[in-house]
């Protein structure tokens, strides 16, 4: 037997008792985070465990940031100079930390706003606390951008129905009788994908014959894409995290198949068709909004330049050519011109200035590509793609940009 | 005797201290983080039963407590029950589901059973999202906030606590009961020698099958409780490692132990916490290192050590060698 | 019908990265009467360290020599330093702190290496050939070869040889061991030594399959249990054969399981387990019932 029978009437006497002693209530500070010299903001993101190659973001926007406080800091329009203070934390892409994570940072270390948080249901986890708090949670990393936070979150890469979109629109003009298989991520990034590009090919020629589920936790995939060879498609989309996306895409080569392939830009970063085999990833279709960076060596663009210095002296621990570190950075550099042009030094201007967006350069977009929003009607910053096929060495432009300002799907 | 009833006032004691200085020592954030731990050991004191009293190896502990936050969250979220009026159903969806669960273990010991059960640790998650139309899928599901009465009006982390510390209360209750009991003594006697329990008319079918019914009821009760305080739960909440994370804990804190698992809920919650702030790319090689040296300290866990120390502080001699066995 | 076929090499594909696992898991169990959740981990952190000789410029032969060498110290060092002091303690306590290995591992690797993909030199050639319309892929035909021919080695050590004798002595009762002259602590810390070998071999054998990452092994542990139960515990030919039967009903389950789909095929392996445990509870070719974790 042990004690602990007759403890809970106790604990509860006890803690009355402790409530009597008063424990306050934080009020929510007006610009909590912000002083004349700094201003903290806090980042979560999956820095260990199974997706830990998410944790990239955290890696490029610290390397914005590093580069802005090394030039003294952010000039904002109120006339101070601020360093950026940034709180990383690792959650595992678990939503439950996640959670956990941002009340720590907002109440502990005091953030004035959170950016690139990680992943769709871990952005939906602190919907009801960032918005009871009115915590901004900019640029999330999710490509499903309506979330439920609506006055206090924004997105930043472009929606999965987006890149949707532009895959139908591309079977649509170069094979109209396609017969397409898919494997696709059994999450809503999967889902939305694959709603909006069944939508976008309603009525074509294009029929997709097979479908197969994929999980970031499946060790292989040759079960899913034995079946979908079998169904006689002539053409695979591919809608996977790194991993799986990789084997899908030495499978459909060293299986013998060569469907034309097309790659969401989850699994087709350069690292990833290094680690592929490059021969077998000749002739692979994806979408980029970025531009492609294929040596460490200085390219004479502007933007790519100053990418390599700060990577470098952040010390960062991805490559160059990692497609998600580079998104962090470009995140990194939004952030850092979002606090420059916020007309005061609060969180109500943080999200003025960046759901007001009037088509902004951005180091790391391709030309052509502005981050352009609208508050009330437009809440993608980013809604245009370029086509890309790879030729076994590097990644080559196909067709002109994509555009779809103002018409992304919900 | 007499020291066992001074022993039993002092763990009780410090018990509630502790549980009555948290909240005016702790910022809302820590004490809401407290709670979630507390949710954890309502979980762990039912896997102690099972693992610690009944020998019973269950590694889908971690699912078991996602079930029961689920059953929460439909209930709440589809059917528009009142959160706290979910949880005893929660609790018995989830001793069902143990039951199922448990059915093999009539059969299978140790090794086999702990593959079995981490088995359907790994498929929970997919099953989640394969159940789609009833979960929420990959989106989740949200629980409607714990509205605090008007006393409480501003301190809702407090309340929460409250709620929690309640929840906790009735587990360790139950335990104490069960293991008090009839069931506790057959346990005990088929943990150690199942043979000579079926000589002495204990029946083993049924004395299993309550050790996992109750163990599933204590990770529903826990789960539920987990789901309430997050206010919204998914699939990646739920994943197989979280089982073998309960099991760290349960080990941790002491298997045999009722003190045992809340410190082994605290242990899950804050340890990987803390050592991620000491050192963010090394957090995960700190929380290694220190779970092998509790491991290799203090082989009964945590609550022996405590108890050895209680032990100390009462008797001044003849400390009880045996340190996980002592803490019942 | 080259459907069945197909979806058969696919699952015996498959298989062959369960086996791998599965073959380190029964290694050291019966050398040491020890489950080691973290064997997989520290296959890992050998393979990367192999990768990082290789990067280094090392030919793949002596990267792969000085790597084995290296796994071998590194199953001593945890040993000595892990196991050792608990070999008195509760078993529970031997089970965290071998779930603690894995933790650790795959955190050393992460902080090591970052968490990116990398491309993992092969032993065998790229591609695969046709026999009719079924395709087989080298590295995966490849890796089954290399597993056989390892698997039946350790059998015959452990049958035939004294040290294989006195290891599985040691594994099985180290007090009356002792007794009769087996020297215990040296065949565990060999058993140790060589399961982390046999689990670097596993790992450099699937690491082009599944690319080189922190959590490479981690999906595939339970599939490797699930393959060391169904083949026995106590049998290294039997764990490859468990891996292939376990990747080959899976890949059918899925394809032809309607319900299930690709993804609840691992209802497949459970149900497989289960009825084999229930059937036959040393395993398919098991020859000592395992209940001890």
């Amino acid at each position: 037997m042990r004690p602990g029978m007759r403890t809970p009437k106790m604990l509860m006497a006890a803690a009355v008792l402790a409530l009597a002693v008063g424990a306050t209530s934080a009020r929510a500070d007006e610009t909590p985070g912000i002083t004349d010299s700094t201003v903290k903001i806090g980042i979560t993101g999956p820095l260990t465990g199974p997706v830990a190659v998410v944790g990239a973001v955290a890696e490029g926007i610290r390397a914005r940031v590093e580069a802005a406080n090394a030039k003294g800091g952010v000039k904002m329009s109120d006339g101070k100079t601020r360093k950026i203070e940034l709180v990383i934390k690792d959650d595992m892409l678990d939503p439950q930390r996640t959670l956990a994570n941002v009340r720590e940072m907002v109440e502990q270390d005091k953030v004035f706003a959170l950016v690139g948080t990680a992943a769709t249901p871990n952005n939906v986890a602190i919907g009801r606390y960032i918005e009871q708090r009115k915590v901004p949670n900019v640029f999330m990393y999710s490509g499903v951008h309506k979330l439920n936070a609506p006055h206090e979150e924004i997105g930043f890469v472009p929606a999965f129905s987006t890149e949707a979109t532009s895959f139908a629109t591309y079977l649509k003009d170069n094979k109209p009788a396609a017969k397409v298989a898919i494997l696709y991520l059994n999450t809503e990034t999967g889902e939305t994908f694959m709603k909006a590009f069944d939508k976008a090919i309603d009525g074509s020629g294009v029929k997709v014959v097979d479908r197969q589920p994929v999980t970031s936790q499946d060790p292989t995939v040759e079960t899913q894409l034995t079946a979908l060879k079998a169904s006689g498609a002539d053409t695979l989309v591919i809608i996977a995290a790194p991993q799986q996306g990789g084997e899908a895409i030495r499978f459909q080569a060293e299986s013998g198949w060569k469907p034309l392939t097309l790659v969401t830009n989850l699994s087709s970063a350069y690292p990833i068709l290094q680690a592929v085999g490059l021969d077998h990833a000749k002739g692979i279709i994806t979408s980029n909004f970025l531009k492609p960076i294929v040596s460490p060596q200085k390219s004479g663009d502007a933007g790519i330049d100053q990418y390599l210095d700060d990577i470098a002296a952040a010390k960062v621990n991805f490559v160059f050519a990692n497609t998600i570190g580079q998104v962090g950075y470009a995140t990194g550099d939004a952030l850092v011109k979002a606090l420059e042009e916020m007309k005061k030094p609060t969180r109500a201007a943080l999200l003025e200035t960046v759901f007001n967006f009037q088509k902004w350069d951005n180091p790391l977009l391709l030309d052509g590509i502005k981050l352009n929003t609208k508050a009330g009607s437009d809440i993608f910053p980013i809604e245009a793609l370029q086509l890309y096929q790879f030729d076994g060495q590097k990644y080559v432009p196909v067709g002109k940009l994509l555009d779809f300002e103002g018409k992304t799907e919900e | 005797m007499r020291n066992s009833v001074l022993r039993r006032a002092a763990t009780i004691i410090g018990f509630v201290l502790v549980a009555a200085l948290l909240p005016a020592l702790l910022s809302g954030f820590q004490l809401q983080q407290v709670s979630v731990a507390i949710s954890y050991a309502i979980a762990i004191l039912g896997l102690n039963l099972l693992m610690g009293f009944a020998g019973q190896i269950c590694l889908a502990q971690g699912t078991l407590f996602g079930i029961g936050a689920y059953v929460t969250a439909i209930l709440n979220a589809t059917y528009g029950s009142h959160p706290l009026a979910a949880l005893p159903a929660a609790a018995a969806v989830t001793a069902l589901a143990g039951l199922i669960v448990g059915l093999p273990a009539l059969r299978l010991q140790g090794l086999q059973l702990a593959i079995i059960t981490f088995g359907v640790a790994a498929a929970f998650p997919q099953l989640l999202l394969k159940l789609g139309t009833w979960t929420g899928g990959v989106s989740g599901l949200p629980i409607d906030f714990l509205e605090p009465p008007a006393f409480l009006a501003d301190n809702s982390e407090l309340w929460l606590y409250l709620m929690t510390l309640a929840c906790a209360g009735v587990a360790a209750i139950i335990v104490s009961l069960v293991l008090a009991g009839d069931v506790g003594r057959a346990l005990r006697a088929q943990r150690d020698s199942s043979q000579i329990a079926e000589a002495f008319g204990v029946n083993l079918v049924k004395t299993k099958l309550w050790a996992f019914a109750i163990s599933s009821a204590l990770a529903g009760l826990g789960g539920g409780v987990f789901a309430i305080l997050n206010g919204f739960i998914s699939p990646q909440s739920f994943l197989a490692p979280l089982s073998i994370t309960i099991v760290i804990g349960s080990i941790v804190g002491g298997s045999t132990s009722i003190v045992g698992a809340f410190v082994g809920g605290l242990f899950i919650t804050f340890v990987p916490t803390w050592t991620s702030n000491i050192n963010l790319a090394l957090g995960n090689v700190i929380y290694a290192l220190a779970l092998i040296g509790i491991m290799l300290l203090a082989r009964g866990g945590v609550a022996g050590l405590l108890d050895r120390f209680t032990a100390a502080l009462t008797t001044r001699s003849n400390p009880n060698g045996k340190a996980g066995q002592s803490a019942n | 019908m080259t459907l069945f076929v197909q979806i058969i090499v696919s699952g015996l594909a498959t298989g062959a990265i369960y086996s791998a696992l599965a073959l380190a898991l029964v290694l050291i169990f019966r050398a040491t009467n020890v489950v080691n959740f973290g064997q997989g981990e520290m296959a890992t952190f050998s393979a990367y360290c192999t990768w990082q000789l290789c990067l280094w410029g090392l030919p793949l032969w002596l990267a792969i020599a000085i790597g084995l060498a290296g796994s071998f110290v590194l199953g001593v060092l945890a040993f000595r330093v892990f196991i050792r002091p608990l070999l008195a303690a509760p078993v529970e306590a031997t089970v965290v702190v071998t779930l603690g290995m894995f933790v650790l591992f795959q955190a050393m690797v992460t902080w090591l290496w970052g968490a990116e993909q990398k491309p993992s030199p092969s032993l065998f050639p790229d591609g695969g050939f046709s026999l009719g319309d079924v395709r087989i892929l080298a590295s995966s035909a490849g890796t089954l070869l290399v597993l056989i021919v390892l698997a039946a080695a350790l059998g015959c050590l452990f049958a035939f040889t004294r040290l294989g004798l006195s290891m599985r002595a040691a594994a099985f009762d180290r007090v009356r061991s002792v007794l009769v002259g087996v020297n215990v602590e040296r065949m565990l810390m060999l058993g140790w030594g060589f399961a982390a070998v046999i689990g670097m071999v596993a790992a450099v054998l699937v690491a082009p399959r599944l690319f080189l990452s922190p959590t490479m092994m981690t999906p595939i542990l339970f599939y490797g249990l699930a393959a060391a139960t169904v083949g026995g515990w106590t049998s290294p030919l039997g764990a490859v054969a468990g891996g292939l039967l376990v990747g080959v009903s899976e890949s059918l389950g899925a394809n032809y399981v309607g319900f299930l789909g690709a993804d609840m095929r691992i209802a497949v392996p459970i149900v497989l387990t289960l009825f084999v445990l229930l059937v036959k509870p040393v395993g398919l070719f098991g020859t000592q019932k395992v209940t001890k974790l």
